[in-house]
């Protein structure tokens, strides 16, 4: 899977990671016939905000066992293991919000275009990992480091088969991880 | 005889299937379902009334996902009975089936007050594909639709109807729509947005009386003593556990079936989950039924893991509702009405577009319910559940 790293510490709000990320999605889409039409840059599919003197950058990351996914009424998320990423099937999307209710990084938008010809229309977007570039453009013009992202399409990053090595070490198994956080007390 | 039984194949059902082939591929699973269809999605079924999603489109899964992976599905039977001793179940076709491991999956079914229980097919719930065709159907031969129940299906319904070109109207027993999960404030704006798109809400009426002759219905008689014409009566008053073929192995007072956090019922090889269930609710640390689709994915999952060996915990449920309301979307979480004591605490923010509300107890954050700009939602749910003690792994 993509492995994303974000440090807000590192990040003072530049936003260019937002723009690139809009040019990133502008230049695909003009070469491939232009059958979208843009009046203007497209949305990012990443938000940097400041609020209060922190910085808030929310932006997928492609969770092995996304939430997104089991929350989604309409099958329309999947988990590509091999491209490592999550991905929307926007055909599929019914704009239910149940996602936006469960991200914990706040990385999914409903596009809300009145735009009639906006095909995203009331349906849910996000990082879609960038996958027509050697690396997410986020990450390459991000000038402090804040936002850092690895490619391992053979399957899980360092980082991260560090993490599941560590859970089978303490006997749980993978998909189990999630669940295996807390004791609930038998019902008496 | 097949390793694994599940009676119901709904959402939670489907989870668990997918769990089981998962860890014992060749499991040799069986799969109840009382209705004539592949496992669908429910939540879908509004959409579909709305001419969002198409009817092929509800389906979670094809014939041809059942076929390779050799999985039994017999349609259109019902499990009338279970013999924990001998571990077989009776179905209504007088065929019997043993089993090494059962899930009882069976979800809900609309609660239908006795009052207005009568042989007719407009007065109806929404549960299955079939309530669905028919309203969409009735709705676009331009037939008066009354929903009585003011809860999210009454809600995404009306607005489902309404795009379809239909004006239903509400009967709301409580004071405002959404009393279970919205506050006043919040309720108030939701409600105005409804309003505004020309559906009547009737609040603190019930129904009292169908007004049912030989031509069908002909219009509801409201507590308030107003007739409202009408040809269909859609109740929305929430669902009910499909428990009463386990009364004898496994009584109850009320509610749903009782499960341990590994979703094991005090019948032993015998799993539950999903709507039919009361599993742990985190925000108000009590067992309840909370009949979502969040919880029927993890609880599934979590009986199909048990069911093949593993040994797995389910956290608990965590109570919330997102809808849309023309545009407008609401999302709430946990607990949202708040006991006038000590140790509580509001946070309220609201502008001309939006609403928030923060719910703590004891400092700790407990609930809340946001309208307009929702999209902190998630953040938020993974601040309840920390508070609650529960970190999630993703990867």
């Amino acid at each position: 899977m993509l492995s994303i790293k974000v440090d807000t510490v590192k990040c003072d709000g530049c936003s260019l990671c937002q723009l690139a990320c809009s040019f990133a999605h502008m230049v695909l889409n003009t070469e491939t016939g232009g059958q979208q039409k843009f009046p203007e840059l497209p949305d990012p599919l990443l938000w940097v905000k400041v609020c209060e003197g922190e910085v808030q950058i929310d932006i997928c990351r492609h969770c092995e066992n996304p939430p997104c996914a089991d929350a989604c009424v309409a099958g329309a998320f999947k988990v590509d293991m091999e491209r490592g990423i999550v991905e929307i099937d926007q055909q599929k999307c019914v704009g239910c919000w149940s996602c936006v209710m469960e991200c914990p990084f706040g990385a999914i938008r409903i596009c809300s275009h009145s735009d009639k010809e906006c095909t995203l229309q009331s349906r849910a977007f996000k990082c879609d990992g960038c996958s027509m570039w050697d690396k997410p453009l986020c990450a390459s013009f991000c000038p402090t480091g804040a936002v850092q992202i690895a490619r391992n399409n053979n399957g899980a990053a360092a980082i991260q088969r560090r993490e599941r090595a560590a859970l089978l070490q303490k006997g749980l198994s993978l998909g189990a991880a999630r669940y295996v956080n807390r004791e609930i007390k038998h019902r008496a | 005889m097949p390793r694994h039984l599940i009676i119901g194949n709904g959402t939670a059902g489907f989870s668990a299937i997918q769990a089981i082939l998962e860890y014992d591929s060749d499991g040799e699973i069986t799969v109840i379902s009382l209705e004539h269809h592949l496992p669908y999605s429910r939540v879908l079924l509004t959409h579909y009334i709305g001419g969002h999603v198409s009817k092929d489109n509800l389906y979670m899964t094809g014939e041809s996902f059942f076929k390779q992976k050799k999985v039994n599905l017999l349609l259109g039977a019902a499990a009338v009975n279970i013999d924990p001793e001998q571990k077989r179940v009776e179905l209504d076709n007088g065929r019997v089936l043993s089993y090494e491991k059962l899930l009882v999956a069976t979800g809900g079914k609309p609660v239908i007050p006795q009052h207005l229980q009568k042989e007719s097919p407009d007065i109806m719930g929404l549960r299955t594909i079939e309530d669905a065709s028919y309203i969409r159907q009735k709705s676009l031969s331009g037939a008066k639709i009354v929903i009585v129940g003011g809860g999210s299906l009454a809600i995404e319904l009306a607005c489902a109807l309404r795009e379809g070109g239909n004006f239903p109207e509400m009967v709301v027993s409580s004071s405002h729509v959404l009393s279970r999960v919205a506050d006043d404030e919040a309720a108030a704006v939701i409600q105005e947005q409804i309003q505004s798109y020309g559906i009547r809400i009737w609040t603190g009426e019930d129904v009292t009386e169908v007004v049912h002759t030989s031509k069908g219905v002909e219009g509801v008689v409201l507590s308030g003593g107003q007739e409202i014409s009408c040809q269909v009566v859609v109740i929305c008053k929430g669902v009910q556990p499909n428990r009463e073929f386990l009364d004898r192995v496994l009584p109850t007072i009320r509610g749903g079936i009782k499960v341990d956090s590994n979703m094991r019922t005090d019948i032993p090889d015998v799993y539950a989950a999903g709507d039919v269930v009361e599993a742990y609710e985190l925000s108000r640390q009590e067992f309840c039924v909370s009949a979502i689709w969040p919880h029927a994915i993890a609880q599934g999952r979590i009986a199909g893991m048990n069911m093949t060996g593993q040994d797995v915990m389910y956290e608990g449920s965590l109570s919330r509702n997102a809808l849309e309301i023309f545009g407008l979307p609401v999302i709430s979480m946990g607990i949202t009405r708040v006991p006038a004591k000590r140790d509580w605490d509001l946070d309220v923010n609201q502008d001309k577009s939006s609403y928030c509300k923060l719910v703590y107890h004891d400092a700790k954050l407990v609930g809340a319910v946001l309208v307009g700009k929702v999209e902190k939602a998630g953040k938020l749910q993974a601040a309840i559940r920390k508070a609650a003690g529960i970190e999630t792994v993703l990867n």
